[in-house]
């Protein structure tokens, strides 16, 4: 079986993209898939903190592709012992050192033992995301509901494109339900209508989500955090799943638990 | 550096050089605009001349140019696709360029496969870590003339011109889809665009800019200097306009305007800039619409 090699992007920074993928990767293993995640932010490595997995780093990405070590040496295997490895950045190098073509070898070795490669991209457009972008046959694009993380997503959409990266899907990240409901956030309509592009999930903001990096622990293990939930749901789609759009509940009281348990459907509130 | 978008246009070479003076004209001409570059591939002269031209020119060049996705306009040339197949393989073989789109001025499959216009033309097939391959495209066989319903006529009254009007265009150019942020389109004639111009984003047309969505990039109409070029779009919300030799600024979002429109909540509606006294007046197009179309200019 042919894995899929997805890339996690945004253009902008800080808007989630490591996180993101070390929960869809978490997630999609959970789900039973044997999961390798790739880090590309060479430099500014970020994904093998998020996993917890620093103290096990031994070899890198740049060892790999410069042949220093073997594949199976710098993949680093999740805490859970899921089938979930890390393939974590050099952190003492730079973009340059690795070139489009060999990620793109490298992911076309792993595409043959694992079901998805996940590339955590860097922030930019520059080499860093030429890297990530090369190898990949599909894209997530990851934003908030900010006006310039916005844009920059619009620019990797057009990017991505150019480069043959065509239906790239959308991860709405940090919404805070109560601020769109006031009217102070854009909501999952308006950002849709800006950027054109499929939703793939709506992750609301989630302070556990801090905490679970904080603690190297991924979201998606912490059976109270409504971000953890939501990509888990992501993971569910990206399998091929039909799994609703839910809207981050601004109230998520009693009541609104009990009606979606009766599965009452409650008006939904308007972004307008 | 980034992408590079590569607009090689024959018309650049018709505006620039003297009729007649074309037995000079080299098949192939490379010229550098700012970060971009242009490939005019002359439309008259024989293909395999062209081909065999831009195989020199681009052998020892490679270096030159950062890799990246890039458009051909092929003028009034209309490609078949064994064609088509060879210029893409020598720029890829000589270069590392990859052609994204071919697009024609003239001819007609006017078809720019950008945004949602290339989506639902993408394969679904396609393999992970293949991105060889463009989208399909529409080639002259099969795509509809414009001029099937009438776009000549159209044109002109869009663009407020009597039948023997003197200005001379190519024909529009329609963009399917989304053009986003940092993209540019540039045509030699009005442009059409069925998707919304994002902020961030170029939009510039000889002639008239015409967007079926909303239009929140930099427009400008009449680039070469035409002051009776208008922009029309379902929503106007561009920070700047340029018209010609003209140039305004939205009002500020603070603004009574902008304020009223935000608390009355109402809908956008399609609006139509144009130039008349010297400034761009900014209206709402339904009751220009019969003054636009009778043809009588703005301008004067």
């Amino acid at each position: 079986m042919k894995g899929r090699t997805i890339v996690i992007t945004s253009g902008k920074g800080g808007v989630g993209k490591t996180t993101a993928t070390a929960n869809l990767g978490t997630a999609l293993a959970m789900r039973g898939h044997s999961v390798v995640v790739i880090d590309t932010d060479i430099g500014l490595r970020n994904l093998d903190v998020i996993m917890g997995l620093e103290n096990r780093i031994v070899y890198d990405l740049v060892n790999v592709i410069e042949g220093k070590c073997r594949l199976r040496q710098a993949m680093i295997q999740d805490k859970n012992r899921l089938e979930l490895y890390l393939i974590p950045a050099a952190q003492t190098r730079d973009k340059d050192s690795i070139t489009p073509e060999q990620l793109k070898a490298l992911c076309a070795e792993l595409e043959n033992d694992f079901d998805f490669i996940l590339i955590d991209c860097p922030a930019g457009i520059e080499q860093g995301f030429k890297n990530a972008v090369a190898a990949a046959g599909e894209a997530i694009i990851v934003t908030t509901p900010e006006v310039s993380a916005i844009r920059d997503a619009d620019r990797v959409i057009g990017l991505l494109e150019a480069s043959g990266l065509h239906r790239p899907k959308l991860i709405i990240n940090r919404i805070a339900a109560d601020m769109v409901k006031r009217g102070d956030m854009m909501g999952q309509e308006d950002v849709e209508s800006l950027l054109a592009v499929e939703v793939i999930g709506l992750v609301p903001a989630d302070e556990r989500t801090v905490a679970a990096a904080n603690r190297g622990i991924p979201a998606v293990h912490d059976g109270r955090s409504t971000a953890g939930a939501a990509f888990t749901r992501i993971a569910a789609r990206i399998d091929g799943e039909e799994v609703p759009l839910k809207e981050p509940d601004a109230r998520p009281g009693m009541f609104n638990r009990l009606r979606d348990m009766v599965g009452i459907k409650g008006r939904a509130y308007s972004h307008a | 550096m980034g992408w590079v978008v590569v607009i090689a246009d024959s018309s650049m070479v018709v505006a620039e050089s003297p009729p007649k003076a074309d037995k000079q004209q080299p098949a192939v001409l490379i010229k550098g605009r700012g970060t971009e570059v242009a490939f005019t591939l002359d439309e008259n002269a024989p293909l395999d001349e062209v081909a065999q031209e831009l195989d020199s020119q681009l052998a020892g060049k490679s270096m030159l140019f950062s890799k990246g996705g890039i458009s051909i306009n092929t003028g009034n040339r209309c490609l078949s696709a064994d064609e088509e197949e060879e210029i893409r393989r020598i720029f890829r073989e000589k270069s590392g360029l990859k052609i994204a789109r071919f697009v024609s001025a003239a001819g007609m499959p006017v078809e720019e496969q950008l945004g949602q216009g290339a989506m639902l033309q993408a394969d679904e097939n396609a393999k992970p870590g293949v991105v060889e391959e463009p989208p399909a495209r529409r080639t002259r066989q099969n795509a509809t003339p414009l001029s099937d319903f009438s776009s000549a006529d159209l044109a002109r009254a869009l663009s407020g011109l009597s039948s023997q009007g003197q200005r001379t265009r190519d024909r529009a150019l329609v963009v399917r889809g989304t053009i986003r942020s940092g993209e540019t389109v540039e045509h030699h004639g009005d442009l059409v665009v069925l998707g919304d111009v994002n902020p961030g984003s170029e939009v510039l047309a000889d002639g008239d800019i015409v967007v079926m969505g909303s239009l929140k990039g930099l427009p400008h109409a009449g680039a070469a200097g035409d002051n009776k070029a208008a922009v029309i779009a379902l929503e106007i919300a561009a920070p700047r306009l340029r018209i010609g030799g003209a140039e305004a600024h939205a009002p500020a979002s603070g603004s009574a305007g902008a304020r009223r429109r935000r608390q009355d909540n109402t809908a956008p509606q399609p609006t139509i800039a144009y130039i008349r006294q010297g400034k761009i007046h900014v209206s709402p197009f339904a009751g220009r619409f019969a003054r636009y179309t009778k043809g009588v200019p703005y301008e004067g």
